[in-house]
């Protein structure tokens, strides 16, 4: 099957966007190429504002120009702009409620031949702390698309991780009905739960599938929403399994994972959870599956460690 | 202190190594920072190569010059001169965005012997090149800290806090320079963001500053010895340079920032590195 470039549908739905609501305006750090907003900067130029190379002072003129009703999509290298500019996203877009959309160009190993000063697997943990923000972390074209639609449409600050690689479609499109807050069971099965985000859905689907080969059934569920995480469902959900395994491609610290455990602590009767994810502090380098591969985040590596865990 | 034609000859090779490694990486193992590291090739051959108080054995020693390459995705230049310079043999250049590779795309202190930093991340560098130039003072020590900066990068205000800090603390022993080859990622500096006034920003900033041609060697060196330039003051050589210097079609082309060769890219790329290096085979 054909892999799709997340870059490539990004771009094509800020420009159909951007045709349709003449408030949204492109920001660019110095990389507006490598973030997918070249087609919306060629057609429309005065809604492109370029600041160089200066993240903490393009968040906070997005947050100034939210103020008078523009739109402002902020696209960086992430931890350029989560980290970086935390503090500007904290007080600046977060507090104020700000209608700001940040997006970070590469979550997670996106960037995993670049070296550690380029992956991000502490966005989703620094951007979780941050009052109002809603956090999507797309795992395939459709959600990528319907991530920036969804943001777009949302009023108030929403951070996009973006995937680089090539994405394997996580199911058909047409069954799929995605909202800004709600999960979405994409496989059913009775023996485990895997809760699985963004880059991590597709292969906890091959997960699954490996894990039927013995005779495991896993249901697998989807949170393209981080924050606000769909709490009702994510409570009834894990009272009926013994094993809960979350995956992230993200830090095993303060992430996805431990928003679930945050969650499921204060109530009774909860399966135990494991997180997946890469070791806080990791800094081995190589090519994006390789490296996914040496973190056990692939459908085969997620599939051996619930094997190792129902033993 | 002039520069002999035997010294500046075997600088010259050095720098002609050093974008042999760079470009042949590229072609060898794909993608990496060609353009913006081939236009600081001259500056970092000169200083590894003469300049510098280095010691290839004990890469940490208390008595050496330090060098913060603050525009981390140059690496594959700060690569090819730490391997001439004999830390590391010419075969490390081979694992270039493998797996576990040394050598990633940005500069890693704890996988490279020589490496100093770990950067990648833009505007670290100065701030970094602060610190250790205050506490060498502090210790009173006399080392050097050579920092590089790329002319983009001069966008990040955490740079303009340092350059204030470098003055008022009289940091003399910053000699920093900018690699202004005029382009960086979305277009020129001139219509991203305009560094046209750097001289004029640092002088009011507190600092020394002298522009040079930062592909002649001759005056690289003679500009470095003679810093710094005033007792007190933190030093800035602005380098008039070309990104993707000694790759023809690469040559100030907002294209070449990063560089994936294909077959016939590479082909002009070797067979201009092997015009060049005639000058030294016939020696
Ligand atoms: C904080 C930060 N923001 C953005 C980037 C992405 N980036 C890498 S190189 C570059 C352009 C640098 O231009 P310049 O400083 O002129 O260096 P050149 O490549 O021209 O030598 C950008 C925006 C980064 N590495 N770090
Ligand atoms: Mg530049």
């Amino acid at each position: 099957m054909n892999r799709i470039d997340p870059r490539k549908t990004f771009e094509t739905t800020l420009l159909e966007l951007g045709k349709s609501n003449e408030n949204i305006l492109a920001v660019s750090c110095d990389s507006a190429k490598g973030a997918g907003m070249s087609s919306f900067i060629n057609e429309f130029p005065d809604r492109y504002i370029e600041v160089g190379i200066s993240e903490q002072n393009g968040v906070g003129i997005c947050s100034g120009l939210s103020q008078v009703d523009f739109i402002p999509i902020i696209a960086v290298i992430t931890p350029f702009l989560t980290m970086r500019a935390y503090e500007q996203i904290r007080t600046d877009i977060g507090y104020i409620n700000a209608n700001v959309k940040l997006v970070g160009s590469g979550g997670g190993l996106a960037y995993s031949t670049l070296g550690f000063t380029h992956e991000a697997i502490e966005d989703i943990a620094v951007m979780r702390t941050i009052p109002n923000m809603t956090i999507l972390c797309p795992g395939d074209g459709y959600e990528v698309d319907q991530a920036l639609r969804l943001a777009i449409e949302h009023e108030g600050p929403v951070y996009i991780r973006m995937p680089r690689h090539g994405l394997l479609p996580i199911r058909a499109a047409e069954n799929r009905n995605i909202e800004i807050g709600k999960s979405e069971t994409i496989v059913e099965g009775d023996d485990v739960l895997i809760l699985a985000t963004g880059t991590m859905v597709r292969e906890a689907v091959d997960a699954a599938k490996e894990l039927e080969a013995s005779g495991i059934k896993a249901k697998v569920e989807s949170f393209m929403t981080v924050k606000p995480i769909d709490m009702e469902k994510l409570v009834d959900l894990c009272k009926s399994y013994e094993h809960i395994f979350t995956v992230e491609e993200h830090s095993k610290t303060a992430g996805f994972g431990s928003s679930v455990a945050e969650i499921l602590i204060s109530e009774k009767d909860m399966g135990q959870v494991h997180i997946l994810g890469v070791e806080e502090g990791s800094t081995r380098v190589g090519p994006y599956r390789e490296i996914l591969e040496v973190y056990g985040l692939t459908g085969e590596g997620i599939a051996k460690s619930i094997k190792e865990k129902l033993k | 202190m002039a520069l002999s034609k035997e010294k500046m000859n075997f600088l010259e090779k050095k720098a002609y190594n050093i974008r042999k490694h760079i470009i042949e990486a590229c072609i060898n193992h794909g993608d990496g920072h060609a353009g913006s590291s081939l236009s600081c090739t001259d500056i970092l051959a000169v200083l590894y190569m003469d300049i510098m108080k280095l010691d290839v054995d004990n890469p940490k020693s208390k008595d050496r010059d330090y060098f913060i390459l603050s525009a981390g995705h140059k690496c594959l230049a700060l690569y090819g001169t730490l391997v001439e310079k004999g830390f590391e043999s010419a075969s490390i250049m081979d694992t270039y965005n493998q797996l576990d590779t040394p050598i990633p795309g940005h500069p890693d202190r704890d996988k490279f012997r020589g490496v100093d930093f770990s950067t990648g991340s833009l505007g670290h560098g100065l701030p970094l090149a602060c610190g250790l130039a205050k506490g060498l003072k502090l210790r009173n020590q006399s080392n050097k800290v050579y920092v590089l900066m790329g002319d983009g990068e001069q966008g990040e205000g955490s740079i303009w806090e340092a350059a204030a800090y470098a003055s008022h603390n009289k940091l003399d022993n910053i000699i920093a320079f900018i690699d202004k080859n005029g382009l960086q990622i979305n277009g020129t500096t001139k219509d991203v963001l305009n560094t046209n006034s750097l001289k004029e920003r640092y002088e009011a900033f507190g600092w020394e500053v002298k522009e040079i041609n930062g592909h002649d060697v001759k005056e690289i060196h003679e500009t470095v010895s003679s810093a710094p330039f005033t007792q007190g003051k933190p030093s800035l050589i602005i380098a008039n340079t070309v990104k993707g210097k000694g790759l023809s079609f690469a040559e100030n082309n907002l294209s070449y920032h990063h560089w994936d060769p294909g077959e016939e890219e590479a082909n002009i790329a070797r067979e201009e590195l092997s015009k060049i290096g005639k000058r030294w085979h016939s020696e």
